[in-house]
């Protein structure tokens, strides 16, 4: 896991972000996904002479691959919709199925393709493909579309391990890594966990000017009680994550002190992280 | 007082996530007291939130307005997949919490605009934008336009307590897990709030049972009041699977309907009884339309492929509409257009424009 930290407080409240407030969250799947889609955007694949993508791409087995759906264009009227998940596939045209979908295919290509950054494939009108919806993104599902990326261009899986943070971010905030630790072996952290060490804490309270709502159910208003539950208080990590607080704080300075290789290499998420409510720097 | 603009993406931007931008806000090195910042994105990557964004900055240093805007450039053209969208890619959900700065309203203390916001049908308790944690007094309203709002599991938008302007927005898919729906639960209060030309489609409940409790309310709006603002808003496709219920409303107040067309007008929807609850009396007229057929009036209504554009036959929809003025941008439609250069407005998000010759070439030889 990817985090990036709060370096500067303006004021004490807590519904802002303190000094040390975990900012954002990225799990190593997350990371390797936006790269995959940075590389296979349709801006990096032209257009051929009918103004469409070229089949059997590097773009096309992405999508294919993230895509829950892929329609393909049978004639002037109809489209083929396949589920790829659930190899379900039935017609759509401009007469609603029994799922009320329908659809006036030409106008839809039409449309689309005056994007110039569409996804709609064909090696010539009248026989366009393209996919919509999106699968899960699981390790398998990204593993294949990485194994495509490293076939077809020079883009390697472990030169995209890292979040592309930014020159400011660099300088306004602290990027860090870190890694699980469970069973004496050091593990990359699931979704859930990385997820909600970002979480803000948010505590409902009727909203006194209109407590009923219509239907009878309570009206709550949310209560920003705290920007984030979590913090990583790197003012006493100093040594442990190799940094230099007066670094950390100077906005002109870049800082980057996020490690390479083996999770081994990074500091356990449960030695850095501290949790405001059970610390009782926050209370709901 | 300027205007501190600052780009978003995943490719040599300022900062490369909105979490990340919104995080700075409060910086004094790029922004100063009074200026108004706005967050621009790019289309390098999908957002891929993964759970909850708080846009409450900006507030402690005393920016005058904070917007979260997509570049010239990047924008939807009032479809999916094509502008800056953001989603999960995972089975957490995530929900946008706006909250404005102040009560202003010239501009919005907070404006989110021109980006795609796909729910990603996660989130069984969440609605997508939630308004309810205004800080800076009653009249502080979140302003939402030219947005593409869909894929919602519970809810689009949350705004009972306290208000939220949306204009030429398109949201649909909404309900994909529920028993009851309600895909817009809104106030509609204060006077600087409302709905305008606003396309909303497929609010939907998952229960197949014939139980007479179940309901769908594409808009349920709150508060029937001297401010209310409910124009040229299209909504249809708003479903119970089972056809003996037949409590489904486009449209629905539970406060007295009336016909006060300064307050709703031009508003249109598929059956004259999902409409008249709030507009007694007036259907037929030209306060509201009905009869509206969605298989007639959009691109596509096929999941996954939708298009909520309308097309050329989409009769009483085109010039229906109410011309609002060119007051905050209310005469751009979702795909830029300005309906100032037609002879008259369309109602919902999408200002119809007929195609010139020689747009259709790609399509001539087949």
């Amino acid at each position: 896991m990817e985090l990036v930290i709060k370096t500067k407080s303006v004021g004490s409240d807590q519904s802002q972000y303190q000094d040390g407030d975990i900012i954002e969250t990225f799990t190593d799947l997350k990371i390797l996904n936006t790269h995959a889609q940075v590389i296979c955007h349709p801006k990096n694949f032209s257009l051929n002479t009918f103004g469409l993508r070229d089949r059997d791409t590097l773009l096309e087995k992405y999508m294919e691959k993230v895509s829950q759906f892929r329609f393909t264009r049978l004639n002037s009227n109809d489209v083929q919709k396949l589920n790829l998940i659930t190899g379900e596939e039935y017609i759509i045209n401009t007469i609603p199925n029994d799922k009320k979908e329908a659809m006036d295919v030409y106008q839809f290509i039409s449309r689309r393709v005056k994007n110039p950054k569409h996804r709609i494939f064909g090696t010539s009108h009248g026989n366009e493909v393209w996919y919509t919806g999106h699968k899960k993104i699981t390790s398998e599902v990204c593993g294949a579309c990485w194994n495509d990326i490293e076939t077809h261009t020079d883009n390697l899986k472990h030169d995209h391990e890292h979040w592309p943070f930014t020159e400011t971010e660099k300088r306004h905030f602290l990027p860090l890594n870190c890694c699980g630790f469970m069973n004496n072996e050091c593990r990359e952290i699931s979704c859930g966990t990385c997820c909600e060490r970002k979480s803000c804490v948010i505590r409902q309270e009727v909203f006194e000017e209109d407590p009923v709502l219509p239907d009878g159910e309570p009206n709550y208003e949310d209560i920003i009680v705290a920007k984030r539950k979590w913090q990583v208080p790197y003012w006493d990590l100093a040594n442990d994550l190799g940094i230099d607080v007066d670094d950390v704080r100077n906005e002109n300075k870049e800082l980057d002190p996020r490690v390479d290789g083996p999770l081994e290499n990074r500091s356990k998420m449960d030695d850095i992280n501290i949790d405001k409510i059970a610390e009782g720097i926050v209370t709901i | 007082m300027a205007t501190v603009t600052k780009s978003i993406g995943a490719t040599g931007r300022d900062y490369s996530t909105i979490t990340a931008w919104e995080a700075d806000l409060d910086n004094d090195t790029p922004y100063d007291a009074s200026d108004d910042a706005v967050g621009e994105c790019y289309d390098d990557s999908d957002f891929d939130m993964q759970g909850d964004f708080t846009l409450n900055g900006g507030g402690t240093l005393g920016l005058n307005s904070v917007k979260l805007s997509v570049a010239a450039g990047e924008r939807h053209d009032g479809s999916a997949g094509t502008g800056v969208r953001v989603y999960t890619s995972t089975t957490t959900a995530y929900r946008f919490y706006l909250v404005a700065i102040s009560e202003d309203t010239a501009p919005y203390a907070l404006t989110m605009e021109w980006l795609e916001l796909d729910g990603s049908d996660e989130g069984v308790a969440n609605e997508l934008i939630n308004s309810n944690s205004q800080t800076a007094g009653n009249s502080a309203v979140p302003f939402v336009i030219n947005c593409l709002i869909h894929n919602a599991e519970k809810r689009w938008l949350n705004s009972t307590s306290y208000d939220t302007r949306l204009q030429n927005n398109i949201f649909y898919a909404c309900g994909t897990s529920q028993y009851g729906t309600i895909g817009i639960y809104i106030r509609g209060y204060k006077n600087n709030s409302g709905m305008y030309n606003n396309t909303l489609h497929g609010v939907v409940s998952t229960t197949t049972a014939d139980n007479p409790s179940t309901y769908i309310r594409a808009v349920h709006w709150i508060y029937n009041y001297g401010q209310t603002r409910l124009h040229s808003n299209l909504s249809t496709g708003n479903d119970l699977p089972n056809s003996s219920n037949t409590d489904v409303y486009d449209f629905y107040s539970t406060t007295t309907p009336f016909s006060n067309t300064t307050r709703y007008s031009r508003n249109a929807s598929e059956d004259e009884t999902t409409i008249t609850l709030m507009l007694e009396g007036t259907a037929g007229s030209a306060a509201c339309v009905t009869g509206v057929a969605p298989a007639n009036v959009y691109v596509s209504t096929t999941e996954g492929s939708e298009d909520l554009r309308i097309k050329d036959n989409s009769e009483g929809i085109i010039g229906g509409g109410l011309d609002s003025g060119t007051t905050l941008g209310l005469n751009i439609d979702i795909e830029g257009f300005d309906r100032e250069e037609a002879d008259a407005w369309d109602i919902g998000a999408d200002q119809f424009v007929a195609e010139t010759a020689g747009a259709s070439f790609l399509l001539l030889d087949f």
